[in-house]
């Protein structure tokens, strides 16, 4: 059963993906139309934000207008901006050397004085001298996987006017920005190709149900959805991609049920969870049941967490419990609906066995949970990195109940154990992950490549628009 | 100013191999298709299921790094096996593939004397699995339970930038060197002349483009009576020579051409310690007392030899039996420049005796032979096999001569045995 549901999924994968790569000969021109529910405030890569909506969505968006030095996809590490990249053994100081003849969006060619610019504000500490045409990086600690750090979207490659004004190397460069709105044109002098498509208008703070509902009238072409809007998009005609999971959905308990003593009882309720279920029926397999935090692409050991969960409460250890042991409540997001489902599904999982959980979407203040239902990104990145920002993303959620440390570029096995350890304690307990979905109109095709990386950028150079305008 | 660098290579670190110090790039017109591979990959179900990440993983792998995942696989399983004590009892269950990193495992732990076990009571349970990473292909395994519990990893590296070096796709090479009557035991290169050594003389013919002078023959003088299977070895240094036969070795110089043999045994230039090849016998003798027919020097100091039950077995560097694999008459060492790792050559006498042998090139991966695609057909029987250096070669490429009786005709041919490499 559990091979059919892998088969399907994996189907259904590919027969949405692939829908969007088939096309003739590409046209130019048109504008995509694209929403989002986040706003974005900054398009200023090294900006911070608390907001978790606006990041995802800033990550996507920058993507087109700026460009790091290199690139991460399923062959590992890719130059990008830069063609080379050197180190001493230590990897305490880095030379990297540019792609030459690259234009940026204001009609110059990129030097590396500008990268080192750039770089000098996403990573003070660094010291970034030019040498010999070259960018040379002394970080502060040795870092021998730097390049996997440089590929993070927080170091694409600004250039920053004096009037304010951002100027990248991507395949589009900002037209204007508005309330609600970003326009985005065409990079004529693109050094990869000019995009297809002559520009690209974003409407932001738009609600999930409005993007659906604007898809579905041809008043957008590209939409967030949520695997919940899988089935109802592609009945009506329109196309999804997705990309691999990326978002770790995980309960993680509050403090007063971390407690050793409670083990057990963690254990009990991880267990219980029907993950497979889960994924297949309500997140209509497209989602990937998860044993461990980092998602399976992305460590390549995730597997070895299916064996021993270790033991686990009897129903009548269940029933025997006090009150307050057998009565919990797991708080979601409230603007999270796929949360919220995620939530009821495992209430009902929990109430099978004998316990009772109440799901809270509070808005104000509300009475201390027990635990939270969390939703952390993992980035596109090595295990080991990816394992950190996680942990790091768990942590500055639940309050200190979660942490791991890793060092920069540590080994499979160090990674795994130290997954295993934070995962041993059913403290935090995975339970699926999710890819970024996206439903497409019907005039939305693609030229060689998928419209929605892997990783879930968006790879909108590569559309093209069927009938021409608008 | 910067410390030396490494140009677009990789760095052995134990088990993984990362490419860590420099890369070199182009353009990235190339980016990726969405396959149904990385659906498979992508959204498959943990556990038994996770089974198609790894076809995943081998489909791909077969078609753009199907040497390193091979690798990979073989390395792994000699490292759990390494991990656990010879004796024990294991219980194994391993995800992520269909049953191959099991079944290497198994093989391995079994070839190291541990049981396997079907229940994990009173055995050592390893878990393992094998899929990859951004970074890299990887096999994990997490031994036994508790305190005593252990992790063992083996990965390797993705292409970390910059243009992918291909895999070099390796081939055997066959030359021809010398074909007669009379039975050949092995040639040589010394100076302007082929060396060929037949159980009673060396024959010094003149190499294509030298002056054109009669082939001339020194006898191998000696009062030994030879083994039913004489087998004897030449090695040249410039214009100087040393024959080695059972009990009897010959010095000699190829010009002015001469030759003069003493009945008194040495140890043979194989490539591993031995008193030589005792009178009346087919066999070497490592110090310990391992008898063996033939053995291939490896890298990081081990062997392959073939044992005298006709085994390939690995000996580490103590000269320790390691692991066993297949049946095999003949092993030798194969190196080139332009693929690096170890290579052997080895080849196994057909059990019908009109067919001719087949010669089968190998990569070796920790205690495990990868196979290669490339095999060649003899046109006869091999006879014998023996490492070669030929002269207008690179120091470090390490050759072949093989020895060939064509039954049919009655002819022994013997061919010049090398790597080749494509990208």
């Amino acid at each position: 059963m559990r091979r059919f549901i892998s088969v399907c999924l994996a189907l259904a994968s590919v027969g949405l993906a692939t829908r969007v790569v088939q096309g003739a000969r590409p046209r130019y021109g048109g504008t995509l139309r694209v929403e989002v529910e986040a706003t974005i405030r900054s398009l200023d890569p090294a900006a911070a934000t608390s907001d978790v909506a606006e990041a995802a969505a800033r990550a996507r968006v920058v993507g087109l207008v700026f460009e790091p030095l290199v690139t991460i996809d399923e062959h590992g590490l890719k130059p990008l901006l830069a063609t080379s990249w050197e180190s001493d053994p230590r990897g305490a100081r880095w030379q990297i050397r540019l792609r030459s003849g690259v234009q940026l969006h204001d009609g110059s060619t990129l030097e590396a004085w500008h990268v080192a610019s750039a770089l000098r504000v996403s990573e003070p500490a660094w010291t970034i001298a030019v040498e010999s045409g070259a960018v040379v990086i002394s970080p502060r600690e040795p870092l021998p996987d730097l390049p996997w750090l440089l590929a993070d979207v927080r170091h694409a490659v600004v250039v920053r006017g004096s009037d304010g004004a951002f100027a990248g190397t991507g395949p589009f460069r900002i037209e204007s920005r508005e309330p609600g709105r970003l326009s985005l044109r065409a990079h004529d002098a693109y050094w990869n190709g000019r995009p297809f498509v002559d520009a690209i208008r974003i409407e932001m703070g738009r609600p999930a149900a409005a993007q659906l509902s604007d898809l579905e009238s041809g008043h957008a072409d590209v939409v967030a959805a949520s695997a919940l809007d899988a089935r109802r998009i592609t009945q009506r005609g329109l196309h999804i991609a997705a990309s691999r999971p990326v978002d770790a959905i995980a309960v993680v308990f509050e403090p007063h049920r971390a407690m050793d003593t409670a083990l057990a009882w963690r254990r009990t309720l991880s267990a219980a969870v029907n993950r497979a279920s889960m994924s297949a029926v309500l997140l209509q397999r497209l989602a990937e049941p998860a044993d461990a935090l980092v998602p399976r692409w992305l460590s390549g050991y995730a597997p070895l967490f299916a064996f021993d969960r270790g033991p686990t409460l009897s129903r009548a250890a269940i029933a025997a419990l006090p009150l307050d042991q057998r009565e919990l409540t797991l708080r979601v997001d409230a603007s999270d609906s796929l949360a919220h489902a995620i939530a009821d599904r495992i209430a009902v999982d929990a109430r099978e066995i004998g316990f009772t959980l109440k799901v809270q979407a509070p808005l104000g203040l509300a009475p201390r949970p027990d635990a939270r239902l969390v939703r952390v990104r993992a980035p596109n990145t090595s295990p080991d990195r990816a394992l950190a920002v996680l942990i790091e993303r768990i942590a500055n959620r639940d309050g200190g109940t979660v942490q791991a440390t890793l060092p920069p570029g540590a080994t499979l096995d160090a990674v795994y154990q130290a997954e295993r350890q934070l995962l041993e304690r059913s403290v935090v307990v995975p339970i699926v992950h999710l890819p970024d979905i996206y439903g497409f109109s019907d005039r939305v095709s693609t030229w060689n490549h998928t419209a929605v990386s892997e990783s879930g950028a968006w790879n909108f150079a590569d559309v093209w628009l069927r009938g021409g305008a608008p | 100013m910067m410390p030396p660098l490494t140009h677009g290579g990789t760095q052995r670190d134990g088990a993984a191999v990362r490419e860590v110090l420099s890369f070199a790039a182009v353009g990235c017109h190339g980016r990726e298709w969405w396959t149904p591979a990385f659906a498979l990959a992508g959204f498959g179900v943990p556990g038994r299921l996770a089974s198609s990440a790894l076809l995943f993983l081998l489909a791909v792998a077969t078609a753009r790094a199907q040497p390193a995942t091979q690798d990979l696989a073989s390395e792994f399983a000699g490292r759990v096996a390494a991990a656990i004590a010879s004796g024990a009892a294991v219980h194994l269950v391993c995800t992520g593939d269909d049953g191959r990193a099991q079944l290497e495992l198994g093989r391995s732990l079994v070839a190291r004397g541990i049981r396997l076990v079907e229940s994990g009571e009173g055995a050592t349970t390893v878990r393992c699995s094998c899929l990859e990473n951004l970074r890299e292909y990887a096999c994990i395994a997490d031994i036994g339970d508790g305190a005593a519990r252990r992790v063992v990893a083996a990965t390797r590296a993705k292409n970390s930038g910059g243009p992918a070096v291909p895999s070099p796709i390796v081939a055997l090479q066959l030359r021809p060197l010398h074909a007669q009557h009379d039975p050949i035991l092995d040639v040589a290169t010394a100076g302007p002349a082929l060396l060929v050594l037949t159980p009673a003389t060396v024959t010094r013919i003149p190499l294509p483009g030298q002056p054109a002078v009669a082939p001339q023959s020194a006898a191998v003088s000696t009062a030994r009576v030879w083994p039913r299977d004489l087998r004897g070895h030449l090695r040249a240094d410039g214009d100087a020579f040393q024959v080695f036969l059972p009990g009897v070795t010959c010095r000699g110089s190829s010009t002015p051409f001469a030759l003069a043999c003493a009945d008194e045994g040495e140890p043979w230039p194989i490539g591993i310690e031995n008193a030589g090849m005792a009178a009346s016998r087919n066999t070497f003798a490592t110090p310990e007392g391992f008898s063996f027919y033939e053995a291939a020097p490896l890298d990081g100091g081990q062997w392959l030899v073939v044992d005298q039950q006709g085994m390939l077995t690995f000996l580490d560097a103590q000269r320790r039996v390691v692991a066993r694999g297949d049946a095999s008459d003949h092993v030798a060492a194969l190196r080139s420049a332009c693929a690096p790792g170890s290579y052997v050559v080895t080849a196994r006498r057909s059990p019908d005796a009109e067919s001719a042998d087949v010669l089968r090139l190998a990569r070796v991966a920790g205690a495990t032979l990868v196979p290669e695609a490339s095999t060649i057909a003899l046109p006869g029987v091999l006879t014998a096999l023996w490492s070669a250096r030929m002269p207008t070669r690179p120091q470090d490429d390490r050759e072949a001569v093989a020895v060939v009786h064509d039954m049919q005709t009655g002819r022994y041919e013997a061919f010049h045995l090398s790597l080749s490499c494509a990208r």
